[in-house]
């Protein structure tokens, strides 16, 4: 067992760690933001571990789904944001339209 | 010595992601937490990569590396910042922070009003003169 090889162990217990606490606080997150910064730190985690697990594999293919997910990540940060944030205004306009005769 | 190196490299990221995760689980607001996952995370996640780029020594993976970290440190920012505008307009309050002013919800709210009605914005928008969510609203 060379030293890389218990580094690279090492790396996959931290990484996975953070990302059961990213979970943790996926489930208990009191509003709907809290929930969408533990989704994008789960995100983050993911892209390291697929990098760890082409250097285990020796596969440099696992690169290409890191990089597929920083992307699709960010899209699905942007979209949460957006629509968090249009949902008040929505519900303003419908509380609007009630009011009016 | 390139293996000890990137040894070095791996348990540092890794060791900063767990930093990461306690941060986000620990800290009392949404506007802490985003600290933690982005610049702790985009850091660690950028050490593990060199160390992945030190191991296969090749142009295309090289490549690929610092695509994804450049992607990284493009888009933390810009995510961040748009949860957090986002979690302020909703009315999320800052921690230990006292709201003296109008909350930013009930200003989103006389926009979305004055926008349907317009009959009664003359007197709604004036109060809301020096109230710091005007500016931001003008990029939507």
């Amino acid at each position: 067992m060379s030293f890389l090889t218990i580094c690279v162990g090492i790396g996959f217990v931290t990484v996975l760690l953070a990302v059961i606490m990213a979970l943790l606080r996926l489930a208990l997150g009191p509003t709907l933001p809290d929930r969408v910064v533990a989704l994008d730190m789960m995100t983050v985690a993911i892209v390291s571990f697929c990098g760890l697990m082409a250097t285990q594999a020796e596969d440099p293919a696992f690169l290409d789904v890191a990089l597929a997910l920083a992307l699709v990540g960010f899209l699905a940060t942007v979209a949460l944001a957006r629509f968090a944030e249009r949902m008040l205004e929505r519900r303003a306009r419908n509380d609007a339209d009630e009011d009016r005769p | 010595m390139i293996e000890i190196f990137q040894g070095i490299l791996f348990v540092t990221g890794g060791l900063l992601m767990v930093v990461a995760g306690i941060g986000i689980l620990r800290q009392p607001d949404v506007f802490i937490r985003m600290h933690a996952s982005t610049k702790v995370g985009t850091l660690s996640s950028g050490l593990i990569l060199l160390g992945v780029a030190l191991h296969f020594e090749e142009p295309v993976v090289i490549f690929k590396v610092v695509l994804i970290v450049l992607f990284l440190l493009l888009t933390a920012p810009i995510g961040a910042h748009m949860i957090g505008r986002a979690a302020l307009r909703i009315g999320v309050d800052p921690w230990g922070i006292e709201r003296k002013t109008v909350r930013l919800q009930d200003v989103v709210a006389h926009e979305a009003a004055d926008k349907t009605n317009p009959a009664k914005a003359g007197a709604q928008t004036e109060p809301d003169a020096n109230d710091p969510a005007d500016g931001m609203g003008s990029g939507r």
